[in-house]
């Protein structure tokens, strides 16, 4: 069995995908589908918040400039309220600049990756991440 | 004469009229192929995720679907990297997808070229010589959908071909410029050998560049601050004042005493950008005495220098004008 995939834990990991552009949330949600995790979407920052209110998640990946509330505000909003503090985050941007990494750490998030991306990569990533807060 | 008025009316109503009804066919058979592009997509898009593991079935036949098929490879081609933008690619080309945008690149219509260049640097196919090809295309959209994938391409063999088309025009200087700038380092070598070409647009546009691209091509900017031409000067003083080196803060020193004043107006704007106050004095002197241009220019680089120091200054009565709006500017900026 590949070495990323989720497929020997009992339950799947539950990953939440926020992105507004909907050719990235189909190559993540492929990638990590075949990962053997359970992905859920949205298209911005406040219905990401919803999702997460309403399912446990095991990681969630966040565009940084979303519509209605970016990554950098749901980070916030996440750190600050305690059912959802403890979530590992991988902001996922096409800000590539040294400042906008830091910025992203500096909010709060746990991993950074630049678009263009590898869904491989991010689907390691993730498994990491995951590990990591277990 | 009553007649010919009844008759024109009738003339013209059955003409808006039938305009009309072909407007809003026009419209209705529109939003059937946009409903059928939007199925076929839906139905496509596991298709071609599914080349990202070497699975998935060959291309459609139908002509439609097909064009819906590699609008969506390119577009995953676009925000991949890396292992899955190759395998992409490698998919494109078995399928036959290269084949069919090296033909739509040759197309009659202009939007069909420029979407295919647009493709070709999505997907990542290497058709540098039909891109290249099509930097010389009439369509100006076309020129620069090939500029950006000869970029995203990181195409070498495109750096001459993009500096000819920028020199002269024929592609947007954004466009050109993002694409060597994507090309990266690859790009410094050809770029330098450009620094010595017959015409003179050409060497300042290369000169530019170098400044956006490599820290290591001072050494070809130092031979080239001496160049004939004062636009290749600028560009070279401009170059060198993104570059940062210990030399190229020396040549640009120089260059604040070029015969020519724009030239002079560069270096003293390079010399605000590197920081150094080697020649300060110089500087003041500029500001203070030469043309127009130059003594702005230098103001600026004195209000970038000594922030607090051009405040006391400007406070003294009979303050050099240049002096004082350079405060002012630095004050509430």
């Amino acid at each position: 069995m590949d070495r990323q995939t989720n497929l020997d834990l009992k339950e799947p990991l539950t990953v939440l995908v926020a992105d507004d552009d909907p050719d990235i949330l189909d190559l993540v949600v492929f990638r990590l589908e075949r990962s053997g995790c359970k992905v859920f979407t949205a298209r911005n920052g406040a219905e990401a918040l919803e999702i997460m209110r309403q399912h446990r998640m095991n990681v969630v990946i966040l565009d940084w400039m979303m519509p209605v509330a970016s990554g950098i505000d749901v980070i916030e909003r996440m750190r600050a309220d305690e059912n959802l503090a403890e979530i590992p985050v991988l902001l996922l941007t096409a800000r590539a600049q040294e400042s906008d990494v830091v910025s992203g750490f500096e909010a709060g998030a746990d991993d950074f990756l630049t678009k263009p991306f590898s869904p491989r990569e991010l689907s390691h990533r993730v498994m990491a991440l995951s590990n990591r807060r277990s | 004469m009553k007649d010919i008025i009844f008759f024109a009316t009738v003339v013209f109503g059955v003409v808006n009229v039938v305009i009309a009804l072909l407007v809003v066919a026009g419209r209705f058979i529109f939003s059937i192929v946009d409903r059928r592009r939007e199925k076929a997509e839906q139905r496509l898009k596991p298709e071609v995720l599914a080349w990202l593991d070497e699975e998935g079935g060959s291309i459609p036949r139908r002509r439609l679907e097909k064009e819906v098929f590699e609008g969506l490879v390119a577009r995953y081609g676009r925000a991949l990297r890396g292992l899955d933008r190759d395998r992409l690619a490698e998919m494109a080309r078995e399928q036959g997808i290269e084949k069919s945008l090296a033909q739509q690149l040759r197309s009659r219509k202009w939007w069909r070229r420029a979407a295919a260049a647009y493709r070709v640097g999505d997907i990542g196919l290497p058709l540098v010589r039909q891109l290249v090809s099509a930097l010389e295309d009439e369509n100006r959209q076309v020129r620069d959908s090939a500029a950006r994938s000869l970029g995203r391409l990181g195409a070498v063999a495109g750096v001459q071909p993009l500096v000819v088309s920028l020199a002269h025009n024929r592609i947007a200087r954004a466009v050109g410029a993002q694409a060597l700038i994507d090309i990266g380092l690859a790009a410094a070598d050809p770029l330098e050998r450009l620094l010595w070409h017959h015409d003179e647009s050409i060497r300042a546009v290369a000169a530019e560049l170098l400044g956006h691209i490599e820290q290591g091509s001072v050494n070809a900017l130092e031979m080239a601050s001496n160049d004939m031409n004062p636009e290749v000067r600028v560009s070279v003083v401009r170059a060198l004042g993104r570059c940062g080196s210990r030399t190229s803060v020396e040549i640009v020193n120089r260059m604040l005493d070029d015969p020519v004043p724009f030239v002079r107006a560069a270096a003293a704007t390079a010399v605000g950008s590197l920081g150094t106050k080697d020649r300060f004095k110089r500087l003041v002197d500029m500001a203070v005495r030469d043309e127009y241009l130059p003594a702005k220019a230098a103001a600026a680089a004195i209000a970038v220098l000594e922030p607090e120091g051009i405040q006391r200054a400007v406070r003294a009565p009979g303050a050099p004008p240049h002096l004082v709006e350079a405060a002012d500017l630095a004050r509430v900026s």
